[in-house]
């Protein structure tokens, strides 16, 4: 041995030490064993669930929002592609490097997209939804897009999404009837979560948009990608294949989008107020338009546009969101005088040549109470349709104390006044009828009770309030003098390549027990209304016979009072049915009834319904077109506000 | 075995076990690495097949060369692996707050895996000349300034991980160069008297109810334990003294340090760093990963490139220290399970050296390297699996990297030669 110092060891001793060290060796060894036993047999199912949570990202696709077409095939409310910028949190790695970086994010004009406070708070609010994408930027433009996309990698977590956000093209002409679209409110969520929303989703919130929102949203698809670790997308999984969407229905409504348009054209921009026009034959909406209104568009821009515009939208003092057709309760005024009218001649209290015991001189006594007409010089002995041709109410007082309030609501009721109409929109109002019971309940708390004189008042309409839509179905009815159908909006439902899913019957809601003389005579009153020397006569179309009704309702705030016309036309045999409500405007002959004219006349001129039933009347001559809208006089001519229409 | 020692000039199985981890490592590597088509990562594999090719190289050098030219060089090669290690304090290449590069003629080196070989050599050679003993501590004086030097410059740098390294290499060493199995209790009684009086803290620390007095029963357990092999054995006085001393006072450091001195964030960093999933965002997120990767593959595993936690990059640097994760995602528990069986041959056989080898120096170089690549495969596969902190050791043969592919090649090529150069001095 060349190394003296260097120790041997015993054989016996070297292969004891080296099994000692391989024991120990092999001991952790079979640790290791264990715990991948443990980890890939024993917590096999939770780690394949999570991987599988961690790599395939579920996409619920949108489908494309059913549209909505007018009944000439004018689309209403269509969609267009929008893009967000969205963030998942649990992705999330780094925080304020990820808000760092989308803070250098500048759009073409060189301005900031993202500002770091507000991120901050959105990533924030995300948190409480880790495994949920939450929009922080919605409606970007696609430069910014696709700087986000190419900014992935250092933007772990930061996803992009499209949807498609609803377009009006009619804006604010149509908004009442058509709705406008929101994100679903927190309170509703929690039960609309369970019905293939998400959170964040559009739903529609009012008009058509609310009312048929499960025909027009379809049914979600879904979509499985697998996504690395920064949530980029890598490309769908090959063995879950997609689920695919529904794509929403298009509905096909009655509106006439040309007429509505005639309709806003027509009706004075400053005032408040509503237009309703229907046919009569099977209760369609052909007009609906409330003043003021708002552009629903603003509802789909983005959120920091939108809580603008809504802030200054709600706090509005005129309600623009209000349908004041379906939802504005006005007292009918002299509108009602027709229904009084029909009550008394149906019930055999009045005929034809009936005249009342006391003629018109200005007022009526009775008790102790003085109750006055709207002309001061009065307007004599009259018979029905006279007294309904000038609104003289001292015969309809009489009128009224004759029949009684209970008959007078019965018929009231038969022309759907007071109630739920049934009209497919939300949000619409019953109204009020009045009479004994309904006002000792009513006014209760304040210990009012009904008196026989309130019945005056109930004959001529200043008891009740009303709907504008409850209006247009009365006028109608007169005209139809069989039934009243069940306004309706929606005609059709089709499917995206436009084949028929579901056609709306029309249906009939009340049916008109009223003896064929009765409706004649009734008939002529109306009529009488819109001829020359009638309160309506402005509401008058050459060649077709108007049947309409005046009205200057008081208003209970004590502002000037409401003008109101209710028409239909021709009178024997509606086509369409119109009412007109213009709030503290003065009179309903001055006011209303030119707007209903304009629309009338556009009617039976410039529409194909309207222009077929002008040449049966009038085969010879061809329809004219509508004359140039003058505006309303500044003095009211035919009805002093002075005296209203009492 | 005695034919073996006749015939047995190459060990074939050990070399065929280190080629084939070689291999399949390049293999795992691409699949780590095979989605990106840019950057650094793209082609690492390649990079990782002219690693191996050198390590092939290093080997049929190491093993041409006789062994008592490694004998005679021990000493210079420590030495050289110091000077080496003292450039990373001078000249450090920082990555990820530690420096642990130097760049040498381009290349970028790591010197605290020369200094693992450096130390091994000196230590071998120290030992095969001289006996080690507890009881007579002077005989740990130059074996304790060999280990000190290395250990101190790479906690320095700071690699915790590394610096265990040299520690737990040489207790396997100071075994076969003397020690007795109870002289091994009694040095590491204070490191698991730190264990059992840390964990109660660290478990109770977020849970509702208090231990209270219990926290100190698992170390009351083993104080006593101690005490008692201690009474049986009756060693010395001053390793009565010193040893319940130590111990005594590991366990009221410990105590004192969590209880007063060490501030709640300070707390909660250590927990995270003992159980990741308390900060499943933080620091535990890697492990996380690599626990459902591993676990996802089950037994056969999702199939060669077919794993979406590594290809999907959900597994951070799953090339290098988390590479057994791409392995138990894609290969399952069959793969794991015959890699780790690889592993065992290759370290057994090396120890297999010493039943016939009288060679001391030998035989101490055989049990280092058994220790050296026992401690990376249990640590690394360990962290893996979310049984120990993550300390970022590598995987021997699987991990990708120059510096630790060449010390391993090294340390086989070295386990090679012992056999053929057997007794020649």
């Amino acid at each position: 041995m060349a190394f003296g110092k260097r120790l041997q060891d015993e054989q016996h001793e070297r292969r004891f030490k080296s099994l000692i060290i391989s024991a120990a060796i092999s001991f952790f060894f079979i640790l290791l064993l264990l715990s991948l036993i443990n980890t890939q047999v024993m917590d096999a199912t939770v780690n394949i669930r999570l991987s599988n949570e961690n790599s395939m990202r579920e996409t619920i696709v949108l489908p494309p929002r059913g549209r909505i077409f007018d009944r000439n095939g004018e689309v209403l409310a269509r969609n267009r592609p929008s893009y967000s910028i969205c963030v998942l949190p649990y992705k999330l790695r780094n925080r304020e490097a990820v808000i760092e970086s989308l803070c250098k994010i500048r759009d073409a004009n060189g301005e900031a997209v993202f500002d770091s406070l507000e991120l901050t708070r959105q990533f924030r609010r995300a948190n409480s939804r880790r495994f949920d994408a939450t929009r922080i930027k919605e409606d970007v433009s696609i430069e910014i897009v696709s700087i986000v996309e190419e900014h992935f990698m250092e933007l772990p977590g930061i996803i992009v999404q499209t949807e498609s956000r609803r377009e009006y093209p009619f804006g604010s002409s149509a908004f009442h009837v058509v709705g406008y679209m929101g994100e679903i409110p927190e309170k509703e969520f929690d039960t609309l979560r369970h019905q293939d929303y998400y959170w964040g989703d559009m739903i529609g919130r009012t008009g058509l948009e609310r009312q048929y929102e499960k025909i027009m949203r379809g049914r979600c698809g879904r979509e499985y990608l697998e996504v690395n670790a920064y949530g980029k997308s890598m490309g769908a999984i090959s063995h879950i294949s997609k689920i695919e969407p529904n794509i929403g229905h298009d509905l096909y409504v009655s509106l006439d989008i040309k007429l509505q348009l005639a309709a806003e054209k027509a009706f004075p921009d400053t005032l408040k107020g509503a237009v309703i026009a229907l046919d009569p034959r099977n209760g369609e909406v052909l007009v609906m338009f409330s003043n003021p209104s708002v552009d629903p568009n603003i509802f789909s821009a983005a959120t920091s546009v939108r809580g603008r515009t809504w802030a200054a939208v709600a706090s509005d003092r005129n309600l623009p969101l209000n349908n004041r057709a379906i939802a504005g309760t006005y007292p009918p005024g002299s509108t009602f005088k027709p229904l009084s009218g029909i009550a008394g001649l149906a019930t055999g209290k009045i005929t034809k040549d009936t005249r009342m015991a006391v003629s018109c001189a200005g007022s009526y006594r009775f008790g102790s109470r003085v109750a006055r007409c709207w002309k001061p010089s009065g307007h004599g002995s009259t018979n029905y349709i006279v007294a309904n041709q000038h609104s003289c109410n001292v015969f309809f007082y009489q009128l009224g104390l004759r029949i009684g309030d209970e008959k007078i609501n019965h018929y009231a009721r038969m022309f759907s006044l007071g109630q739920i109409t049934g009209i497919d929109l939300p949000g619409e109002k019953t109204g009020y009828l009045s009479g004994e019971r309904a006002y000792n309940e009513r006014f209760a708390s304040r210990n009012w009770k009904w008196t026989q004189g309130l019945v005056m008042d109930l004959a001529i309409g200043q008891q009740q309030v009303l709907t504008p839509l409850q209006l247009a179905l009365m006028i109608g009815g007169m005209g139809n003098g069989k039934e009243i159908f069940r306004p309706s909006l929606l005609k059709e439902e089709r499917n995206s390549d436009g084949i028929l899913v579901s056609q709306k019957k029309p249906v009939v809601r009340n049916v008109l027990d009223i003896d064929q003389v009765s409706l004649d005579i009734n008939r002529e009153a109306i009529a009488a209304v819109a001829r020359p020397g009638g309160t309506g006569a402005r509401a008058s179309v050459p060649g077709i016979v108007v049947g309409g009704k005046t009205g200057s309702a008081q208003n209970p705030h004590g502002d000037e009072s409401h003008a109101l016309f209710v028409a239909c036309a021709p009178y024997d045999d509606p086509v369409i049915a119109i009412a007109v409500v213009v709030e503290n405007a003065g009179g309903g002959g001055a006011v209303a009834a030119p707007i209903a004219g304009e629309i009338l006349r556009y009617f039976f001129s410039q529409t194909a319904e309207g222009t077929a039933v002008y040449q049966k009347y009038n085969p010879a001559g061809p329809p004219k077109p509508p004359p140039v809208r003058r505006p309303p006089p500044p003095v009211p001519v035919v009805e002093t506000p002075v005296f209203s229409d009492w | 075995m005695y034919e073996l020692r006749k015939k047995g000039h190459f060990d074939f199985l050990l070399f065929a076990s280190a080629f084939a981890l070689w291999v399949f490592g390049i293999f795992l590597v691409y699949s780590a690495t095979h989605i990106h088509e840019s950057g650094p990562l793209a082609g690492i594999y390649k990079q990782q097949i002219i690693w191996v090719a050198m390590a092939l190289l290093i080997i049929i050098m190491i093993i041409s060369i006789p062994g008592r030219i490694i004998f005679n060089a021990s000493y210079l090669f420590y030495g050289f692996s110091l000077v080496l290690l003292a450039m990373v304090l001078v000249s450090g290449i920082e990555t990820k707050g530690a420096g642990r590069w130097i760049n040498v003629a381009g290349f970028k080196i790591q010197p605290s895996e020369f200094a693992k070989i450096g130390l091994l050599l000196a230590l071998s050679k120290y030992l095969s000349e001289n006996k080690v003993s507890l009881y007579h501590i002077s005989t740990f004086v130059i074996p304790g300034i060999l280990i000190l030097v290395p250990f101190l410059l790479v906690l320095k740098q700071p690699d915790l991980g590394t610096a265990l390294v040299f520690i737990l290499m040489a207790l396997p060493m100071f075994y076969w160069a003397g020690l007795t199995l109870l002289e091994i209790f009694f040095i590491i009684s204070p490191a698991i008297s730190i264990a059992l009086a840390g964990i109660p803290l660290l478990l109770s620390y977020n849970s509702e109810s208090s231990w209270g007095i219990f926290e100190s029963v698992p170390w009351g357990i083993f104080f006593l334990a101690l005490i008692a092999v201690l009474y049986i054995t009756r060693p010395p006085i001053f390793i009565w003294i010193g040893s319940i001393l130590a111990n005594i006072a590991t366990t009221t450091v410990v105590t004192i340090l969590w209880g007063s001195v060490l501030k709640d964030y300070q707390k909660m960093r250590i927990i995270s760093f003992i159980n990741p999933q308390e900060d499943p965002f933080g620091a535990g997120y890697q492990v996380i990963q690599s626990k459902v990767a591993i676990g996802s593959g089950h037994i056969w595993g999702k199939g060669y490139l077919q794993g979406t936690q590594s290809r999907l990059s959900f597994l951070p640097e799953q090339h290098t220290d988390f590479i057994f994760s791409v392995l138990g995602e894609q290969f399952g528990l069959v793969g794991c399970s015959i890699v780790i069986l690889l592993f065992l041959v290759v370290i057994v056989r090396g120890l297999m050296l010493t039943h016939y080898v009288k060679n001391r120096f030998i035989n101490l170089l055989a049990t280092g390297c058994a220790a050296i690549l026992g401690f990376h495969v249990f640590v690394n596969i360990a962290m893996t699996v979310g049984l120990m902190p993550v300390t970022g050791l590598p995987l021997p043969f699987l991990s990708y990297g120059g510096s630790f592919t060449i010390t391993v090649a090294v340390l086989v090529g070295m386990l090679l030669n012992a056999r053929i150069t057997n007794q020649d001095f």
